[in-house]
């Protein structure tokens, strides 16, 4: 359908779940368009955005699902989970009770997902720093015992990283896919930025990105 | 007007009663989710602008939290608020949309239960609508794996509110409420759908109260829309309906006075107007005799409306018979009413007011006139031979009355007031009403399934569907051979039936059960699919694409052209009786007299003809079908005869 996206050497289907309210469709949407939106519908089932990266000359077309975070919708959003290729998690770094439902989130992708799908926590809304109730340490403690690819911290207000997240996502498919892609390197350049990068999984490393390096 | 300051009294004491209700904890975690959503809907209306503190806002919210704490089992579920929203908005009285909601909720609740159950149901009912109407592009996403039809998800969740522009929404709701039959669950329908009604002449009324508050910025054309919508016999009769419930309550009778005073002012100023107005409608009764369900309640409302509304009875002189009826009806919808608020307002039967629920929500008096014809039961025979008899004394007396019905319903769309809301509401509902006067022809169809009406019916339908541009080759082929095989049929309707079983792939569910309350929906989406069908398949968009597509389409879909098509699609599926016809065929004793009706409608039809144009600039969509379809009313009547 978009013409930009016509053409493709790779395509990815990421799921994007997580709590209500922690800013996953702006999170697509700044991804999408660089756009923020400040009032955002609530998300009602699954919503579909599609962005072509430009990745070592590969076309990498990366297919998202943002998914309704409430427990009702639930059923539906599981049906989504079987088929992504990678996952990302949201919370708020602001609210606590969404990163405390990490676990949960990890445990139903476990559950529905493939097994290898390539899962990134993602704690958004990090402009809002003076409500910060979620220290970065401890979700990539979480990523790291969970096995996950890494935790990256957000901002869609401000776009900071958000673009960032997705690229590591995509690569590291394209890595899993196409060995003649370079790896961690490029990648760890990627999260270079982060004060900090937390070595997870598969040497993935996840950068911790404070407000002040913007 | 007593009915509607005691039920106001009796949210203002449960709102109250939050913490008495819930933890301090579960309230703040309640009204803090309800509080997330409703500061993101609808914030681009103007009714919902602007500052966070706004008075409008709050109101959302605590209708949202009410509705979570006093029914628990349901709780507060994302989509809710966009649900209350054009209710509150029409309304713009917090505990009147409070209990509209209720009303409707008793209907959608299911939809927002954990289980999913109810939405599997329609989920299972659209695909096999989309299988039957267009069973290429139906394999076509069966190739794709997108037979799932979950990119619907939130069509079928929303019923489409968020599919369209927020004016354009709130027409679609008119219409598509106003269309409901009773529920499916009401044989109680008379019962529970006046307290349902009741709710939902409410609720429509806010929306027209909405409309009219938009109205006033556009005041004719929405007036026109609505009443083109509704069609000004249901709108009066919804109005008489309300109203007679409200009096017999004795509370709500105040309230509809008012409402009444404003439609019979109304009714004045616009009476010549109004009449006309009927007259299309019956024209496009006719047009829908396939809907005849609708038309049947439409006309029924319509007798009631003289007896509802004091005022707009007084419009609608004759008709004793139907305010009869109505008188009936509405009492026993008014316990049905008061119970279902009531019990909608107890935490613990949040949905169990369904048929209230369908009945608020139709347009309940559209729904209510409609179920009896698809429900077998008596209350729904005896409306459909209610409306039958309106409709054959009515048709020719009945349009005269008819009009003072509708310029009752055009009051309630003047007037500025909630009320007038209300009335508007009304209107619209018996706009839909109007079409229910085909409908009412189709409940003859529908009484006589396998009549020669149905056929006839349904070759007109195919016939307005070939010409419908939009709809697709497959679609239109598909239809029309169930539907010509019926039109071939017409002398014998059993041909129909199997004819549409050879080309269809399957049969249907009836009416009652057909989206589970809300069958017009799914042909809306219907609609909308068909209208996009083409492209998909030419582009040959793949799962996720058609996803992507039709989120694309959001707040961008053309109203009346699926407005239009999806009247034409129900209608024939009304005639087609491609479900079992069995409870049909209970409707047949009426469907002689309405046929006869029919005929005479068509034969009055070349000038509401002329008339509608007028009034349908908005309506469009529906008189489009109307013009279309007539002819095969037409045939109908004459099939009708023949049986």
């Amino acid at each position: 359908m978009d013409p930009q996206d016509d053409s493709f050497d790779f395509l990815f289907k990421i799921i994007l779940i997580g709590d209500s309210n922690v800013g996953k469709t702006c999170l697509v949407q700044s991804f999408k368009t660089s756009q923020f939106c400040e009032r955002q519908q609530n998300t009602i089932g699954v919503d579909f955005t599609v962005r072509t990266l430009s990745i070592e000359g590969r076309r990498v077309k990366m297919q998202v699902w943002d998914t309704a975070g409430q427990e009702r919708f639930r059923t539906i959003t599981q049906s989504y989970y079987r088929s992504a290729h990678g996952a990302m998690i949201a919370y708020d770094i602001s609210r606590r009770a969404t990163f405390d439902s990490l676990p949960r989130w990890i445990h139903e992708l476990k559950q529905f997902g493939a097994a290898n799908v390539l899962t990134a926590l993602i704690g958004n809304k990090r402009d809002l720093e003076a409500e910060r109730e979620v220290q970065f340490e401890e979700a990539c403690k979480l990523a790291e015992a969970k096995g996950l690819l890494a935790a990256v911290e957000t901002s869609a207000r401000d776009a900071w990283s958000v673009e960032e997240a997705f690229v590591m996502m995509a690569r590291r498919l394209l890595m899993q896919n196409d060995t003649s892609v370079a790896d961690d390197h490029t990648h760890a350049v990627m999260l270079r930025s982060n004060s900090h990068t937390v070595s997870l999984t598969s040497a993935s490393s996840a950068d911790e990105k404070k407000p002040c390096a913007c | 007007m007593d009915y509607m300051k005691r039920k106001t009294r009796e949210y203002d004491q449960l709102k109250s009663e939050w913490t008495a209700r819930v933890s301090s904890e579960d309230l703040e975690f309640i009204r803090g989710n309800v509080l997330k959503d409703v500061l993101r809907t609808d914030r681009a209306h103007p009714y919902y602008a602007g500052s966070e503190d706004s008075p409008h806002l709050t109101a959302l919210t605590d209708l949202l939290t009410t509705f979570a704490i006093t029914h628990p089992q349901v709780s507060y579920c994302q989509g809710m608020s966009d649900i209350a929203s054009p209710i509150l908005a029409v309304m713009d009285n917090e505990a009147h949309a409070f209990i509209c909601f209720c009303g409707i909720m008793k209907r959608l609740e299911g939809n927002f239960r954990p289980d999913g159950q109810l939405m599997s149901i329609k989920f299972q009912h659209l695909k096999l609508l989309l299988q039957y109407s267009d069973p290429e592009f139906y394999a076509y996403l069966v190739s794709k794996g997108a037979d799932d039809l979950f990119f619907c998800y939130r069509w079928l969740l929303l019923e489409l509110k968020r599919e369209f522009v927020f004016d354009d929404a709130l027409r679609m709701l008119e219409v598509t409420w106003s269309s409901l039959p009773p529920d499916p669950p009401e044989t109680e329908v008379e019962l529970l759908g006046p307290a349902l009604e009741a709710d939902q002449p409410n609720g429509s009324q806010n929306v027209h109260q909405n409309v009219d508050m938009e109205e006033m910025e556009e005041k004719l054309t929405e007036r026109q829309r609505r009443r083109h919508m509704l069609r000004p016999s249901r709108e009066e009769a919804d109005g008489g309906r309300s109203l007679v419930v409200e009096e017999e309550k004795g509370p709500r009778k105040e309230g509809e006075g008012e409402y009444g005073v404003d439609e019979m002012v109304n009714n004045d100023v616009t009476a010549s107007t109004r009449s006309f107005e009927k007259q299309a409608s019956f024209g496009e009764f006719k047009y829908y005799s396939g809907r005849n369900e609708d038309s049947f309640e439409m006309n029924e409302n319509e007798c009631s409306d003289p007896t509802l509304s004091p005022v707009q009875f007084q419009s609608a002189h004759s008709t004793l018979q139907f305010s009869v009826r109505q008188s009936t009806e509405e009492s026993e919808d008014d316990p049905g009413e008061k119970e279902p608020l009531i019990g909608n307002h107890t935490p613990s039967s949040p949905g169990q007011r369904d048929s209230p629920n369908g009945q608020a929500a139709s347009p309940a008096s559209s729904l209510p006139s409609c179920p009896p014809n698809w429900k077998s039961s008596s209350n729904q025979s005896l409306e459909a031979s209610n409306s039958a008899t309106s409709w054959r004394t009515a048709s020719p007396d009945g349009l005269s009355k008819c009009t003072s019905s509708s310029s009752s319903g055009d009051k309630a769309e003047s007037p500025d007031k909630p009320s007038g809301g209300f009335t508007s509401s009304q209107a619209v509902i018996n706009g839909t009403g109007s079409q229910s006067p085909s409908v009412v022809a189709g409940k003859s169809l529908l009484a006589s399934p396998s009549q020669g009406y149905n056929r006839s019916l349904l070759s007109s339908p195919i016939l307005s569907f070939s010409k419908s541009p939009s709809l697709p080759k497959a679609f239109s082929s598909n239809l029309p051979s169930p539907c010509r095989p019926t039109g071939s049929g017409l002398s014998s309707p059993n041909t129909n039936k199997p004819e549409g079983g050879g080309i269809k792939p399957c049969s249907l569910p009836p009416p009652q059960e057909f989206g589970k309350g809300n069958p017009f929906m799914l042909f809306l989406c219907l609609s909308i699919l068909l209208e996009h069908r083409d492209h998909i398949v030419k582009n040959s968009l793949d799962y996720n694409e058609l996803a992507m597509h039709f989120d694309r389409l959001v707040r961008r879909h053309n109203l009346g052209r699926i407005l239009q098509r999806a009247k034409a699609l129900f209608a024939d599926y009304l005639q087609s009786e491609v479900w079992d016809s069995e409870e049909g065929d209970e409707v047949s004793l009426d469907s002689p007299a309405t046929a006869d009706t029919s005929p005479q409608t068509s034969t009055t039809r070349p000038p509401f003809l002329n008339v509608q144009p007028s009034q349908g600039t908005f309506p469009n969509s529906t008189y489009n079908l109307a013009n279309t379809i007539p002819s095969p009313t037409t045939p109908i009547a004459l099939s009708p005869s023949a049986s």
